[in-house]
């Protein structure tokens, strides 16, 4: 099996991470530290709706655009890169989306700690892609290997915090101004 | 349309939006949209806020015909 096909090492990295998310989501679920939807009002409940379904016809856009490269031959990337980009994808949609619509973050949540978390991701992937592009692993055989994952995550959360930093400014301005 | 009703029942009983927000369990910006006119809260959102203001739901939310 070379490397520009399916491969389960490939896979197994964001298997057991999901894996971990997973578990701890359900651990936070069941201690009740995780936020849950009571913790949106009405208004934001609303705007994450219209955020998930901007993100699901984003994904679906993005699936059928690279199913159709994958048709006609042309490949970029491993199929396991490949999805990973398109979760990326709708994820930022989604998020940008919920920040635009004041929806990203519940109302008893601060701005800090939701940017100290993003801005953090977007390091540590940054550091880990070119740590990869250093070793040279980043693409083999003409194709895009997982490591430039890191690079999309890099640019997803940099986007949404962008965004983010944006709107929590225009969202400071005096009452009257808005 | 401008809930100006709104605007003028919070601040003749001293209230910024975030006080009114945090009383009625919401964001701020949710009592802004509301009264620039941006989104249409729930029944039950409008009754909370008639509640904290002491007035009626007609006093505040009906619309009357231009």
């Amino acid at each position: 099996m070379n490397d520009s096909t399916f491969s389960m090492m490939d896979w197994l990295p964001f298997a057991v991470a999901f894996f971990l998310v997973f578990v701890l989501l359900i651990i936070l679920r069941i201690k009740g530290k995780l936020m849950t939807e009571g913790e949106y009002d009405e208004r934001q409940l609303v705007g994450r709706g219209k955020a998930y379904q901007y993100a699901f016809f984003s994904l679906i856009f993005y699936n059928v655009i690279y199913g159709y490269l994958d048709a006609v031959g042309v490949k970029w990337c491993l199929p396991s890169v490949g999805v990973m980009v398109g979760v990326l994808f709708g994820v930022t949609v989604f998020a940008v989306t919920a920040i635009c619509r004041d929806a990203f973050i519940g109302i008893h949540d601060t701005h800090k700690r939701s940017l100290r978390i993003l801005i953090a991701g977007a390091l540590a992937q940054t550091v880990f892609f070119f740590s990869d592009l250093a070793d040279g692993e980043v693409v083999k055989d003409g194709l895009l290997t997982t490591s430039f994952v890191s690079l999309c995550c890099a640019v997803c959360f940099s986007v949404i915090v962008i965004v983010f930093l944006i709107h929590s400014r225009k969202n400071r301005l005096p009452e009257e101004q808005e | 349309m401008k809930n100006l009703r709104l605007k003028s029942a919070r601040a003749a009983k001293d209230l910024s939006q975030q006080a009114l927000a945090d009383l009625v369990g919401v964001s701020r910006q949710t009592i802004n949209s509301i009264e620039i006119g941006n989104y249409n809260p729930t029944i039950k959102l409008c009754v909370a806020i008639c509640k904290v203001l002491e007035k009626s739901l007609d006093e505040l939310f009906w619309l009357e015909d231009e």
